[in-house]
């Protein structure tokens, strides 16, 4: 590598193709039939949907009694599993959001994608609630709407929250997300040749002319919206927090979870849409514009969240200590000498020991490495949420009520097929949406702006 | 419309313009060719469908009607029709209550059966009867499921084969005539028996058939110590115990406050001096067993010592005690015998040291008591012991436990299996027993059974007799029949149907009857009735003094349900001759099995009932099983852990079966207990357990239930026992005494509470809140229970199943800890695992003030009421189970799935059990969350019983479920706002406390901490 | 002589009326035939008439 040039700023887009040659590199995966390769994915994807919809099936027919829930577990692979689907989402909304707000350039080229798996691991994550309820059918009653009975629901509950915050998560990851296609579905319109598409990307495009004007509001709507999806970032996860944080079991009971759980979801938002990208980049060629600067960045937030986390692993532990409270100091020794320790260590070892390996630039710019470590910590925050419902639940305040929590193979089933699910949205995307945000990209390629620089 | 004249007659009537009324051929072509070109081509009139527009609308309004009848809701269970002609005794409503007696075991307690629309729902204890007081146990409380057992036998049958009682009753008849005249002997083989007038039907069956021989026998029963007594004193009825005047007890492996002989009665009794609520008075109790038993748990002192070395340790007593003198002349032949016995015992000295202090200087006010199961030469030995103490004082010959005839001893039986072998034996008739299964195998009554030709079972379920016996005869259930029972003196009481025979089954008397009348068209259903009367009328009316004419007294016999007479057996002196014929058990140096009776499946026959498998074990909470307990060192020794296979040996005979690590355990002894493995019984109980019968013999040198001449192995494989509790090793120091630390279990001893009454407050720190508390005026409901009177007896749980429709979940759903009790009884251990102290406290929802899950409820459905209660609103739960998760006491409880659905494919979901349901009580469905309600039914029925008389409501007016049942009144319930209520007081009491106080959710059940009575100086 | 035509339009029509006209006329006959699978065993319970009953707690 030459000597980098501190004075400028690093290109965003590399090599500063011709604006025209991004349009068609962006919608060609929107044009082409798709490959073999797709349909394997997509077959691989759908049997493991399969497989969450038979778990899913046999659940609705049977009961809960089909997971391995018991006395005192009432929560495990289900809440753990809603937690880490709102985690991974989080990703998306402060790539798009609050980056824009910090005006890193640098996002333009992930931003479409990752809202996009935003929107879909918040889907995932909203079935979990309505799926884990013993009578699914009365789902409804966790909205407010207005009865003959005056009957409300319990504004006092967590869990109304979460219903609340997430359901507004995704309604607004969903207007911005959309608002900020519409430029490229006017872009795709403009290109397309058959009728269908171009009656679709017309009803979609809202009658997108490139006017300044319209460009004018574009931007202000964007800017509104990404003020709105902000604090959305922080809120949601905080909320899903107060879950565990409002109740007065040992080991949930703590004021640490809003950030703690904040800074997890960062962390491995990141990691899975750093995953995903890196497959992305490489099967339609976006590498210029998803640049290894840009991985490099986003495992820089990685660095920092999980630090963030094991700052919160080692506080827990100290708090617990220095409370002098029994059961909140045998919460944290039992996580990690009691029954479940094997899941409590690697959680610290995927969490706390792996992204320190990103201080150093060479694993940051590595991709294969970067790829593994990545993995690891999604599996490290999925086994942190694992840890902290079902190790504090199966262990709490009377020891005669303590008891181990086993999985059954449904919950193994819904595990998988949950990623099933997202997956298969995500494979579906790619193929009916651009993934790349064709205009913003546009903007920050080299010379893109008009600038008073060489006059 | 067409005009068929011809067009050229006459100008046309109809026409649409000049052209068409000139018939102008243009228009003639235009209305030939009304429709355009080749349009009408495929018209054909024949081709017409035949339905008109009337009738398709007609069709397709029938098709809806019909459609709406295929429609029907799932959720239609049929029709509730109520009464055309109401029955003159029932309010629909309201509850009947009839008094009768309990027939799960021979004590024989008086009960009150709860009725609802003609059908009972709940036995509770008989407050007039003056052995049980209005208690019964676990047993009597579940019991009440056999009524509605679906595989109860509904018809006879003659080899397995549907009969009828007319064909039986001719066939047995002449059977019964031809053994009478061949010289052939009748064989009745009874459980315990108890009716003074089934004595008589007895009698007057064997003067209709002289050859009859009458054998009683019991797997466990006080048979050792009724012939010891008629050794010792020549009497086979035996006094019952003043345990309440007791100041020292020493049990020697006698569980008499949890599961043997009277022992609600026992445990009432026993607590009465266990008292700190209005007085101090405390006796105490020395345990010396091998197992670990309630009364064992109970004991402020407990020695570990094997049951075959009791004759041994009771003679070392003997030694010492003599030394300070004796209340009985004793001589020499005697002294030397107490002095011929050597041998270390290996036993704690300082606890002896302790127990010959305290016997020495309470002589005349304690008592010794042996166990059912150990030998006849420690019962002796312990007649003489408590005669040279002077305890005899404490022998209630007022309440003897009389026999109606001796229990057969093993000779007996064995001769009448050889008279089988030999066909000696024409009939053989079992009443309401099971000898294939509580005889030991070495008798050989199953295969000589099988050589006699008439075998008859009268039985209310199939059992391993029935299905060899030619005759099944179904019998009616406890509460379908009449009966009498005069097991203690003073007290008879009487047995009358609360509902008529729901299946085609009969009263056993009656049969019996019809067989002595030798002509079965004799039979008549109130056949019994009339000759229970007419008993009653020659023996009890006269024994009391009347004022009334018979009839009057019968009725309000029935309706008391039992009557006290003078009565005392009559007292004699102690034989010395009997001690002289004992003698020291085989001493072995290897394993002893002490075999016991189970706690709830009795001897077995409650072995289909699922509520008494799912009951958790006092002491270790294991569900649906039995195993070999063994203690820690044990475990060390044959490297086994809970789970593990070993296989016990003795004589040929092996059984193998999972261990249980049991602190507290005598070294080498090993408990089982009996009454599991039982192989015909129905689909909840067959092959549930492990039969230990197959290590008895009736050959045994001192007792039948304790053998030490096994050996034991370890095997291959495991086999999951199921606990409701995680046992950990009480040396496991990473979880050791938590209930200690998180005060959880506080306790004291007698000691420490004279000196500093309020020793238990002194740590206690100030807990505020910051929010609101809400004004209770009017009625506060709240509990408290009394820790020094709870022997985990599990008869509050069972009330509380029964009440409450709590649903059987199976032993696979009890692994996953899915059980559905709303109670529980929590054991603690502390100390260490070969000298442990046992805590038992029972938990249930503790209707917090500031309750934890009541703001977490997404849907608002658990609330609070203005009396105090956590409601739960099961209509409105959709389950997310956040309430569990936030209750500390983690009292909740989940119905993961429709549970009478999934216990064995519906077994109890059908039109027979459905009736057992309280009426009173939502049956919730799946994905609901349900707990403790303080039997809110019966405080909303007590409320409206106040509102219709016009009253207020008093918390006395209220008796939940579980305090109900507590032999020893241990929980109280009641208006916590009312200053003179009980429970008002209980709460200021010195010794109360909450369970987790320091959480500040304001729990709303007060425990009373256990004080153990230990000597002064050792604290 | 005309060959009957046998045209898709009669042949949906005619499935279409037999469909209709048996499911009409089968759901008496199964609810009939299927009413042995919800087998319901009444179970006729009476107070015995000679029971006393005690409702005062004298």
């Amino acid at each position: 590598m030459s000597v980098v040039d501190h004075t400028k700023e690093l290109s965003v887009v590399e090599g500063k193709p011709a604006l025209r040659s991004l349009d068609d590199l962006i919608s060609k995966p929107l044009e082409t039939k798709p490959d073999k390769k797709f349909f394997i994915a997509l077959s691989i994807t759908l049997s493991m949907m399969g497989l969450f919809v038979i778990g899913l099936g046999l659940t609705f027919w049977y009961g809960v009694g089909m997971w391995g829930n018991n006395n005192p577990v009432g929560w495990a692979f289900d809440i753990v599993n809603f937690v880490f689907w709102v985690g991974i989402g989080h990703a998306g909304t402060l790539i798009s959001a609050i980056l824009f707000l910090f005006r890193q350039k640098w996002r333009t080229g992930i931003a479409r994608f990752a809202e996009g798996m935003t929107i879909f691991a918040v889907m995932t994550a909203l079935l979990f609630p309505l799926i884990h309820v013993g009578r699914p059918w009365l789902d409804g009653w966790l909205m407010p709407y207005p009865n003959q009975h005056g009957l409300w629901v319990n504004f006092t509950s967590p869990l109304l929250w979460d219903v609340f915050a997430v359901s507004t998560y995704f309604i607004v990851s969903l207007i911005f997300w959309y608002v900020g296609l519409i430029p490229d579905f006017a872009t795709l319109r403009e290109r397309t040749s058959t009728k269908i598409k171009k009656a679709v990307y017309s009803t979609f495009s809202l009658g997108w002319r490139f006017s300044n004007r319209h460009w004018q509001h574009y931007e202000m709507v964007y800017l509104i919206l990404a003020g709105f999806a902000t604090p959305l970032v922080l809120s949601v996860h905080t909320i899903v927090s107060f879950d565990f944080a409002v109740s007065i079991l040992p080991g949930w009971h703590t004021t640490i979870f809003p950030p703690y759980f904040v800074a997890g979801a960062v962390f491995s938002g990141f990691a899975m849409v750093q995953n995903v990208l890196i497959f992305v980049r490489k099967i339609f060629n976006y590498e210029h514009i998803i640049t290894l600067d840009t991985l490099e960045k986003m495992n820089k937030i990685m660095l920092v969240t999980g630090s963030m986390v094991g700052y919160a692993y080692a506080m827990e532990f100290f708090i617990a200590w220095y409370s002098g409270v029994q059961p909140e100091q045998f919460t944290f020794l039992n996580r990690a000498f009691g029954p479940y320790a094997w899941a409590y260590w690697i959680m610290v070892s995927c969490n706390v020991i792996t992204p320190q390996l990103f201080w150093f630039k060479k694993i940051r710019r590595s991709i294969p490495i970067m790829f593994v470590v990545a993995v690891f910590v999604n599996v490290g925050m999925w086994f942190e949420r694992f840890v902290i419902v079902v190790t504090s639940l199966s262990r709490d305040y009377l020891p005669s009520s303590w008891a181990y929590y086993t999985p059954t193979y449904v919950d193994f089933m819904i595990l998988i097929g949950s990623f099933g699910f997202f997956f298969t949205w995500i494979l579906l995307f790619t193929k009916a949406l651009p993934v790349v945000s064709i205009a913003e990209v546009k903007a920050v390629v080299d010379d893109a702006q008009p600038s008073h620089k060489g006059h | 419309m067409n005009d068929n004249r011809n067009s050229n007659d006459m100008k046309k009537d109809f026409w649409k313009s000049i052209k068409d009324y000139n018939d102008d051929p243009e228009v003639l072509e235009v209305k030939a060719n009304e429709f355009m070109e080749g349009v009408t081509d495929d018209f054909d009139e024949s081709k017409l469908s035949g339905i008109s527009r009337r009738k398709f609308i007609a069709l397709l309004s029938a098709s809806t009607a019909f459609a709406a009848t295929a429609c029907t809701d799932y959720r239609d269970k049929g029709e509730i029709v109520p009464y055309n002609k109401r029955p003159e005794e029932i309010l629909t409503g309201k509850a009947n209550y009839y008094a009768s007696t309990c027939t799960g075991c021979s004590q024989s307690c008086g009960i009150l059966v709860k009725t609802r629309e003609g059908r009972p729902i709940k036995i509770d204890g008989n407050p007039d009867h003056p052995i049980n007081n209005g208690k019964t146990c676990a047993k009597g409380q579940a019991s009440i499921l056999n009524l509605y057992d679906p595989e109860r036998l509904k018809y006879p049958m003659i080899q397995g084969r549907r009969s009828d009682w007319k064909n039986v009753d001719q066939e047995i008849i002449s059977q019964l005539n031809d053994s009478k005249k061949l010289n052939k002997e009748i064989s009745i083989v009874t459980g315990t028996l108890v009716s003074p007038a089934m004595k008589k039907l007895f009698d007057d069956f064997t003067s209709q058939y002289p050859n009859t021989k009458v054998y009683q026998i019991g797997l466990v029963s006080d048979q050792i110590r009724r012939e010891a007594w008629l050794e010792s004193y020549g009497s086979y009825d035996y006094p019952a115990i003043k345990f309440e005047e007791a100041t020292i007890i020493l049990s020697l492996d006698s569980d008499f406050l949890g599961n043997e002989g009277s022992f609600i009665e026992n445990m009432q009794k026993y607590t009465k001096k266990r008292e700190v609520i209005d007085k101090v008075s405390f006796n105490r109790l020395y345990v010396a067993e091998g197992r670990m038993s309630v009364t064992g748990a109970m004991a402020d002192y407990r020695i570990s010592i094997s049951p075959d070395l009791q004759y041994q340790f009771v003679l070392m007593l003997m030694g010492e005690l003599i030394k300070s003198g004796s209340a009985i002349n004793l001589s020499n032949d005697i002294l030397s015998k107490i002095n011929s016995v050597s041998g270390d015992l290996k036993i704690d000295k300082t606890k002896v040291a302790h127990l010959l202090k305290d016997l020495n200087s309470n002589r005349g006010k304690s008592i010794i008591y042996a166990g059912d199961t150990l030998s006849n030469d420690v019962h002796v030995a312990v007649n003489l012991l408590n005669e040279i103490l002077g305890n005899t004082t404490l022998y209630d010959y007022s309440s003897s436990f009389k026999s109606l005839m001796h229990y057969a001893k093993a000779e007996e039986l064995s001769q009448l299996v050889d008279s089988m072998n030999n066909d000696k034996v024409g009939v053989v008739i079992h009443l309401d027993s099971n000898p294939v299964f509580t005889l030991p195998a070495d008798f050989g009554y199953e295969s000589a059974l099988k050589k006699v030709t008439a075998t008859i079972s009268l039985t209310e379920a199939v059992n391993e007799t029935s299905t060899l016996c030619k005759y099944a005869l179904p019998i009616n259930n406890q509460l379908e029949s009449w009966g009498d029972a005069n097991y203690r003196s003073s007290v008879y009481s009487l047995q009358q149907p609360v509902i008529a025979p729901i299946f085609d089954t009969r009263q056993k008397e009656a049969v019996m009857l019809t067989w002595i009348s030798g002509e079965p068209s004799t039979y008549k259903d109130d056949v019994y009735h009339k000759y229970l009367m007419s008993y009653f009328n020659n023996s009890a009316y006269s024994k009391r003094n009347r004022l009334s004419d018979e009839k009057s007294f019968w009725y309000s016999a029935l309706h008391d349900g039992v009557i006290s007479y003078e009565e005392e057996i009559q007292r004699s002196s102690f034989r010395l001759n009997s001690f002289i014929n004992t003698k020291q058990d085989f001493q072995s140096n290897g394993y002893t099995v002490h075999l016991t009776e189970s706690y709830f499946v009795g001897d077995g026959r409650f072995a289909n009932n699922g509520w008494l498998h799912e009951v958790p074990h006092p002491i270790n909470k294991i569900t649906w099983d039995n195993y070999a307990s063994i203690s820690p060192a044990l475990a060390k020794e044959l490297n086994v852990e809970m789970n593990d296979l070993i296989e016990i040996s003795s004589e040929g005979k092996t059984l193998t079966l999972p261990v249980l690590v049991q602190p507290g355990m005598a070294d080498k002894t090993i408990n089982i207990e009996l009454g599991y493995g039982r192989t015909v019984v129905g689909d909840v109980g067959n092959n549930v357990g492990f039969n230990a019968i197959g290590l008895m013999t009736k050959n045994y040198s001192s007792s039948p239930f304790v053998n030490n001449n096994v050996s034991i192995s370890k095997v291959n494989g495991k086999h999951k026992l199921v606990s409701t509790q995680e046992h950990h090793s009480l040396d496991d120091t990473f979880v050791k005494d938590f209930h200690r630390i998180r005060k959880i279990i506080q306790e004291g001893t007698v000691e420490e509470y004279n000196n500093d009454p309020h020793f238990l407050h002194h740590e206690k720190h100030e807990v505020f809140g910051i929010t609101r508390e809400h004004k209770y005026t009017g009625v506060k409901w709240a509990m408290s229970i009394d820790l020094n009177k709870c022997t985990s007896c599990t008869a509050c749980i069972t009330s509380c199943n029964v009440e409450n429709n709590i649903p059987v979940v199976g032993k696979d759903q009890v692994e996953r800890g899915r059980e559905m009790h709303w109670m529980r009884l929590d054991r603690y251990y502390s100390g260490t695992p070969e000298d442990p102290i046992i805590s038992n406290q029972p938990m249930l929802c503790q209707h917090c003030d500031n309750a934890p899950c009541e703001n977490v409820c997404p849907v608002n459905a658990t609330n609070h009421s203005p009396d105090g209660l956590n409601q739960m609103a099961y209509n409105r739960c959709v389950g997310t189970r956040y309430c569990s998760n936030n209750c500390p006491y983690k009292v909740r409880r989940y119905n993961f799935f429709d549970f009478r659905d999934h216990f064995e494919d519906e077994y109890y979901q059908n039109n027979l059990t459905a009736l057992i349901n309280n009426p009173e009580v939502t049956v919730r469905s799946r994905g609901v969350m349900e707990k403790c309600t303080f039997c809110v039914q019966r405080i909303m029925e007590a409320r409206s019983d106040a509102i219709a008389e016009g009253r207020e409501l008093k918390g006395a007016d209220v008796v939940t479920a579980c305090q109900q049942a507590c032999p020893t009144n241990a929980i109280v319930f009641g208006d916590a706002n009312d200053p003179e209520s009980r429970i008002s007081k209980l709460r200021k009491h010195n010794l109360a406390y909450h369970v987790l106080e320091e959480l500040n959710i304001k729990p709303n059940v007060t425990y009373i901490a256990k004080l153990r009575n230990t000597h002064p100086e050792e604290n | 002589m005309e060959i009957k035509k046998y045209s898709r339009k009669s042949f949906v029509s005619k499935v279409g009326k037999s469909t209709f006209y048996t499911a009409l006329a089968s759901v008496l006959p199964i609810k009939f035939l299927s009413s042995k699978n919800f087998i319901r065993n009444r179970v006729d319970i009476h107070i015995h008439p000679y029971a006393v009953k005690r409702n005062n707690k004298v």
